[in-house]
């Protein structure tokens, strides 16, 4: 976008911020509404998606890529469908029963389901496709962690499939309902020398092709009759086809979804994201994501920030809002809390519990015995600078996010703390975190279910066997017991996890990650999966 | 004859002799690369949001034979790579050979077509101005400067806005058909063009001021016959140093045209092999431009006897 933008952007700065709230609630909350403002779906017509990034893999069972689950979540279908309220909805799955303690799982199919490749869809498929997941030469790693620990999985006749559990295991439902756990046609997989690029399912879209570096092309299936529960409608999908196009150049996504080639875009870059509002063809849709927001982890094993006392005065110093405000132009917002509010026991209470506070990060700081400063304002102790370091992957933190941490950088300077910027490379990173040498690092995780909360601050994922970057063990009975308890009990344990991650500063949460879809007014009908992407099924395009 | 014949067999092995050397020193100088750089290979391996536990780490570092001490590896990596057999692609899952292959056919179409174009912009440019014609000439050296001096990237971004964004020409959506070649083609030729053109017509220049271009002009022969048939064979001896110079434009230029155009092949392969440590196929990468850079020479050797005849008598 060239400056001449500027002016229009300007003046459409509150009607602009105005529509993007409207679109967040009207995302978020309704798909009776939709339908009522907008007249009746119209079939046929192609939908071209720009999308930022690439996927190596298309197969969902054995990769953790979000593209791959963009485009397969229209190809696969799944045992349980998960509305966009995270109630869970039927689907290939016509009805289920979960045991009282949450480790056996009984599901019926439904009837008279085909693979696009006429393979009948049963109860012995589905267990073919876990099984597979589950064997170690397949080299799945998400999707096998969202099954979890598996004693055994039977299919007593070909309409009733049964899950047992080793240990109560209360995810299954949230993580059966994602694309990684989609059902895929056995005769072939059983046929297939690679699945890195086909993939065939039960979808209501065919994998036509799939390039890598270049795009996919899916056609829709004129039989498909089985969509999700939480579908606006049923039947065949109203598109004829769906092109992914893969543009990682912003502007010239931008430019085709300007001139009309694209009539939808991932990843809006934030300076521009007034500008496509400000558009009359054009708007931005923004989905939050659910799961672990973007967040510093503070390293609690080395440095200063082993004192609680040090990692409070660097919460209540670090201005989140105002870096935010600043790096993303008002299209984010900044976190509450480590969790994002569409989570499952998303406690909003942990909000009033930190803040700004800069004085009390000063009295923080002189009572943990940093009480002189330096020539630089730098506060010092037995002669050691109150230095951190933050080391991040510069290719994959991006040029906003270095914005936002350079300016909590200038904000918790005003105490005294030092905030150096690291970047190394993918590589680097790995290594460092690995070694034990950073103070602080940054990640978000994306996905409804509050048990991700494990993957990042369970024991067991310390680097480098994981992402507990934090290096905490405190957490792991309250997230080993919180796996399969009980509805009432899982809450409790998980606000009370919460209390503990930011009361303690484990991390400090920055924003709340979001999808951005950059669209033409003419396309209709996107509903979001839990996974914060898009769905396609019930999408159309006006004439 | 059979002395000739024997001269030429030793040339043969010679010349073979150089080939596998500059082979083996390009792949034993990219293992020691890869394995100095620090690096995961098991995160490259289960990428994305993942979560890896300690025994599926072991299992998949002895698949990959990472936990065999270094001389090992290395011997097994040389033994497999004379057979061609570069592993598998830590990220595609695939064998390096078949991700190679299959991104090369859209990248050897987009090179060849940009190769030609460049060809045909260089050659006109230089016969047309070489010596006559100063306005245009001055306009066009200025041209090739400012091309030369540009990031493909940026001739890309600007030729999609202008024939794509705002005429409708070429729409980015157009598929994998000859229509998507025609922008990714000219961004990529540009620079090559304004290169070879300066240097074809520098040539062309001093070889029309040479005694023979007045003993062919003092025959009656056109002024464009003169230039085609005499005058450019001198300056192609001067353009075809510039291979080498040529091909490395084209290799890094496929990388950032690729990823203007969003178009499959080997620049965005070297790419995302680069930036996520796909070691198997960062090593395959290697040899293959390795390779490619040895024949090309060869051929250029060749082609000098064919441009010059003086370079075809043997010395006495």
């Amino acid at each position: 976008m060239g400056m001449g933008s500027w002016s229009a952007k300007r003046a459409g700065r509150t009607v602009g911020f105005l529509a993007g709230a409207a679109f967040c609630l009207l995302s978020m909350f309704s798909v009776g509404s939709r339908a009522a403002d907008t007249p009746a779906p119209v079939r046929g017509g192609t939908l071209n998606v720009g999308l930022a990034t690439d996927t190596a893999i298309i197969d969902p069972s054995i990769t953790g890529s979000s593209i791959t689950a963009l485009i397969a979540r229209n190809v696969v279908d799944s045992l349980v469908g998960q509305a966009e309220d995270n109630r869970f909805t039927p689907w290939l799955a016509e009805r289920w029963e979960v045991n009282g303690d949450n480790s056996v799982y009984t599901f019926h199919l439904r009837q008279g389901v085909t693979f696009s490749d006429g393979t009948a869809l049963d109860a012995a498929a589905v267990k073919y496709n876990f099984d597979r997941i589950l064997d170690p030469k397949t080299t799945s790693s998400y999707a096998k962690s969202l099954l979890g620990p598996i004693e055994a999985i039977t299919a007593p006749d070909a309409r009733t499939l049964v899950i047992k559990y080793r240990q109560p295991f209360a995810p299954l439902l949230q993580g059966l309902g994602l694309p990684y756990l989609g059902i895929q046609s056995p005769t072939y997989l059983q046929n297939a020398a690679s699945t890195t690029n086909t993939v065939v399912g039960s979808g209501p879209f065919v994998l036509d092709s799939f390039t890598k570096g270049s795009g996919s092309r899916l056609s829709r299936r004129a039989d498909y009759n089985w969509g999700p529960g939480y579908a606006a409608h049923t039947g065949p999908a109203h598109l004829d086809a769906i092109v992914f196009r893969y543009l990682p150049e912003s502007s010239v996504r931008l430019g085709a979804l300007s001139s009309g080639q694209l009539q939808a875009i991932d990843e809006v870059p934030p300076a521009n994201f007034r500008a496509v509002q400000a558009n009359d063809r054009l708007r931005v849709v923004t989905r939050e994501n659910p799961g672990v927001n973007r967040a510093f982890f503070l390293n609690t094993t080395k440095g200063p920030f082993q004192d609680v006392k040090v990692r409070q005065a660097f919460q209540s110093a670090a201005d989140i809002a105002s870096g935010v405000k600043a790096a993303y132009f008002g299209s984010l917002k900044p976190a509450d809390n480590i969790l994002g509010p569409s989570t499952l026991y998303y406690d909003a209470g942990i909000a009033a519990k930190w803040g700004l506070d800069l004085a009390k990060a000063n009295r923080l700081l002189d009572e943990a015995g940093w009480a002189k400063k330096d020539a630089d304002g730098i506060r010092a102790k037995d002669g050691q600078r109150l230095s951190v370091q933050f080391v991040y992957d510069s290719a994959a933190l991006g040029g906003t996010d270095t914005t936002l941490v350079q300016a909590i950088q200038f904000s918790v300077r005003k105490a005294g703390i030092e905030l150096k910027l690291d970047p190394v490379d993918a590589g680097g990173y790995t290594a460092r975190t690995a070694a034990n040498d950073y103070d602080l690092a940054s990640l978000y995780y994306v996905r409804a279910e509050p048990d991700i909360l494990r993957t990042v601050f369970h024991s067991a994922y310390v680097p480098p066997n994981g992402a507990n970057v934090a290096r905490i063990k405190s957490l792991d009975d309250k997230l080993s017991k919180a796996i399969g308890a009980s509805d009432a009990e899982r809450k409790r344990l998980y606000a009370e996890i919460q209390t503990e991650i930011v009361e303690q500063v484990y991390a400090v949460p920055l924003y709340v990650a979001a999808y951005q879809l950059g669209a033409s007014k003419t396309l209709h009908g996107i509903s979001w999966a839990t996974n914060a992407k898009p769905n396609f099924y019930d999408a159309w395009l006006s004439p | 004859m059979p002395g000739s014949v024997r001269k030429l067999a030793r040339l043969g092995f010679r010349r073979l002799g150089v080939v596998l050397a500059v082979l083996w020193g390009a792949a034993t100088i990219a293992f020691i690369a890869v394995k100095l750089i620090p690096g995961d290979p098991v995160s490259v391996l289960t990428g994305g949001e993942n979560v890896v536990d300690e025994a599926e780490r072991a299992v998949l570092i002895q698949q990959y034979g990472l936990d065999q001490p270094l001389i090992v590896q290395y011997a097994h990596y040389l033994g497999n790579a004379l057979i061609g057999n570069f592993g598998q692609s830590y990220q595609y899952r695939q064998p390096v050979a078949e991700v190679i292959f299959e991104a090369a056919v859209p990248t050897l179409q987009l090179a060849g077509c940009a190769i030609v174009l460049a060809l045909c912009l260089a050659v006109s440019s230089a016969l047309a101005t070489a010596g006559r014609r100063k306005g245009l000439r001055v306009a066009l050296s200025g041209l090739e400067l400012v091309l030369l001096s540009t990031p493909v990237y940026w001739i890309g971004i600007v030729l999609l806005t202008l024939f794509s964004f705002q005429l409708q020409w070429f729409p980015v959506t157009g598929g994998e058909g000859a229509a998507a070649l025609v922008l990714p083609s000219v961004a990529l030729s540009l620079p090559l063009a304004a290169l070879l053109g300066q240097v074809l017509r520098d040539g062309l220049e001093e070889a029309l001021s040479q005694p023979f271009a007045l003993t062919v002009r003092a025959r009656g022969v056109g002024e464009t016959a003169l230039r085609i048939r005499h005058g450019l064979r001198h300056a192609a001896l001067a353009a075809s140093t510039l291979t080498g110079t040529l091909l490395a434009g084209v290799l890094s230029g496929s990388i950032l045209t690729e990823t203007v155009f969003g178009r499959s092949g080997i620049g965005q392969i070297t790419l995302q092999a680069i930036k996520t440590r796909d070691m198997p196929l960062v090593l395959g990468l290697v040899m293959l431009s390795a390779l490619v850079f040895v024949i090309v020479n060869l051929l250029v050797d060749a082609l000098y006897v064919v441009i010059d005849p003086r370079l075809r008598r043997t010395a006495p």
